[in-house]
């Protein structure tokens, strides 16, 4: 016996050849793997959703909690610049009758930090003096207290004060307290001991150097002085912004095979199609933090362009009669004699389409953002839910053939998740609106099509141009 | 109920068509997979597993892929080749070993049933098993396997030499002992 007749005997009999199986035990193990199957992919999905949440609320947690601490016991930051009135103006003033203003004042006030009471306007109008009778003894370490003094004379006390070289312009302006805790020392210097300030009653109602009366020394005591005279207390606010942008780029494409039987397929896909580029427009609500936190959520659209191209090439055959001898007889007759021959012709056929992929999606993402002016530069990233996918054009199948890829049903109706990350280049143009740049990349790490066949997969590097309106 | 009234049911999704279909051809895909590794247990795993895909690519893009019981034939032998190991590539290669065996193939081969020639080509080695499947059995060239295997066509025809051999010496073995 040769090899070939061995080998037939086991093609022929093993080829055919059916096993004996419990195809109960088959069945209830497909069955269990798919359910496995579905609920991995379920709790994929939810996990990175709960997830992101997670991520999400705790980013914005930290940065609500961290802005209030920030704000209460480190940075207090002067706003009304008119605060910080030159000494020599501030001295020229400083004989002004305690009496007026400083019994006016009085009448609020219990505290005696000099560095947190309203400044130019309180020093030497009495104020000043009644906040420091009794201290007159400055140091900027120290914390005074005149809950207790009734001599108004020693206003004077404080032009010394504030005379003082030490005392920078900034101090003045911080000197307006805005809360309890402010009064306490909250001073952005840190010269201020919360432990040795004792206070007790009302605190004096803040007043900047605009709302003061210089020629009566008549001070208008504001019902809600905290909010009429520090709106932008309101800082601790969140800034809502809206954004629009659009932009463009190149794509990075991978398709492999899963499964080595559709490694032709996969080859002759990645022969004849290569992808261009893509083009997104999104609208984002922005919520930005006091501590420059911000984070952003919205709608995307985005739309990835590839060139399918087929030089296909098909032969006609054609049946042809021929001449193909030619007899002469001896008279002179001539007999021709006919042949048939098939010529094939080969025909080239440019088979040129562009294929589109579409995705919607919800961009979701935090950033921090610098700020350097007018200019800002604001690092970001976040992750994009992908609420539909729809995928248009020609692609070759398993067979070789033409066929339009809406057809296969090869491809998914939604990918999932992406995840992005870019940096964003900002400009001030107005005061509520901001041109900005926005260079990123965006990687897309589930497949367009079933895995089991291909896994197809896209990186996206472009660059978008929007502009910013803050709401608040 | 026809396999393309089959195919049809499983790409909706119908639980009757994919447990018919199940049934219907599990157990030819089970000697597949059998061949290839060689024991029940594994080849138990490996159906199921191709199942599991010809299921799922049913509900997306069957209508391209050719006829139906080759396409599940050569997904069951995709899974095994990718399931089993890989490591006899390197293990295998060495023929000096082999004792030398007369030219000639018994005839005793045709009296073997398909049962008992499953039984030789189990007992081969991963490898050899692996390549005579895909040579004999599936009519593969060597260039084809040397592509799927991700080995050199030179290897592939030693051990499929050697294959030869050994189902050789098994089969003499077998006609000594009736004899």
């Amino acid at each position: 016996m040769n090899t070939r007749e061995f080998d037939k005997h086991f093609r022929e009999k093993l080829g055919e050849y059916n096993s004996p199986v419990d195809t109960d035990a088959i069945w209830a193990g497909v069955q269990s793997r798919m359910d496995s199957d579905r609920s991995r992919a379920g709790f994929y999905w939810w996990f990175g959703s709960l997830l992101m949440l997670f991520i999400l609320i705790g980013s914005a947690w930290y940065a609500v909690t961290d802005a209030g601490n920030s704000n209460a016991l480190k940075t207090y930051t002067p706003r009304y610049s008119e605060v910080s009135l030159p000494l020599s103006e501030l001295n020229s003033r400083e004989e002004n009758s305690a009496e007026e203003i400083g019994d006016n004042q009085n009448t609020h006030s219990n505290f005696g930090h000099q560095e947190e009471f309203p400044t130019n306007k309180a020093r030497g109008d009495g104020e000043v003096g009644k906040a420091h009778q009794g201290n007159s003894s400055f140091d900027e370490e120290t914390v005074s207290d005149s809950r207790n003094s009734e001599d108004v004379q020693l206003a004077g006390s404080s032009s010394e004060l504030f005379t003082r070289n030490e005392i920078t312009s900034k101090e003045y302006g911080a000197g307006n307290f805005k809360d309890s805790q402010a009064a306490q020392g909250g001073f952005d210097d840190g010269v201020a001991v919360i432990d040795e300030i004792p206070i007790s009653g009302d605190l004096m109602t803040p007043i900047p150097a605009s709302q003061f009366d210089w020629e009566s020394r008549a001070v208008d005591l504001l019902e809600n002085p905290e909010n009429d005279l520090y709106p932008s207390d309101n800082s601790n606010r969140p800034e809502i912004s809206l954004l629009v942008d659009g932009g463009a780029g190149f794509v990075g494409r991978q398709i492999e095979s899963a499964d080595p039987g559709w490694n032709a397929f996969t080859r002759q896909r990645l022969r004849t199609e290569t992808p261009l580029e893509f083009a997104n427009a999104q609208f984002r609500v922005s919520l930005e933090l006091q501590n420059n936190w911000y984070f952003t959520a919205g709608a995307s659209f985005t739309r990835i362009n590839e060139r399918f191209e087929l030089d296909r090439i098909t032969h006609e055959e054609e049946l042809v009669t021929y001449v193909s001898d030619i007899h002469i007889g001896e008279s002179g007759d001539s007999t021709l004699i006919y042949s048939t021959g098939l010529v094939s012709t080969e025909h080239h056929e440019q088979v040129n389409h562009i294929n589109r992929y579409t995705f919607i999606d919800i961009p979701v993402t935090a950033g921090y953002n610098y700020d350097l002016g007018r200019w800002s530069l604001a690092l970001e990233a976040g992750v994009l839910f992908n609420v539909r996918l729809r995928s248009t054009g020609s692609m070759l199948d398993s067979e070789g053939v033409v066929v339009r890829i809406e057809n296969t049903n090869m491809f998914h109706s939604r990918l999932g998740l992406s995840y992005t990350g870019s940096v964003r280049i900002g400009y001030q143009s107005g005061t509520r609106t901001m041109l900005y740049i926005q260079p990123g990349v965006r990687y897309m790490p589930g497949s367009l099509t079933e895995r089991g066949i291909q896994k197809q997969t896209y990186a996206l590097y472009g660059i978008n141009a929007g502009i910013s309106y803050r709401l608040r | 109920m026809t396999v393309e009234e089959l195919f049809i049911g499983c790409r909706k999704g119908k639980a009757l068509h994919q447990k018919t279909l199940v049934e219907r051809y599990s157990s030819m895909l089970f000697s597949v997979a059998k061949r290839y590794t060689g024991n029940e247990y594994d080849a138990q795993d490996i159906v199921q597993d191709a199942l599991v895909k010809i299921l799922k690519g049913l509900k997306n893009n069957y209508k391209e892929r050719g006829k139906p019981e080759q396409w599940m034939r050569t997904i069951t032998i995709n899974t095994a080749l990718n399931a089993m190991d890989r490591s006899w590539v390197s293990r295998e290669t060495d023929f000096e070993n082999m004792p030398d065996v007369p030219g000639d193939y018994p005839d005793a081969i045709a009296e073997l049933g398909a049962e008992e020639l499953m039984e030789l080509v189990a007992s081969l080695p991963d490898g050899y098993r692996q390549i005579f499947n895909l040579a004999v059995i599936e009519n593969f060239s060597h260039a084809e396997i040397a592509e799927r295997l991700d080995i050199v066509e030179s290897t592939s025809r030693s051990q499929l030499l050697r294959a030869r051999k050994i189902l050789q010496m098994k089969v003499r073995e077998q006609e000594k002992i009736r004899i």
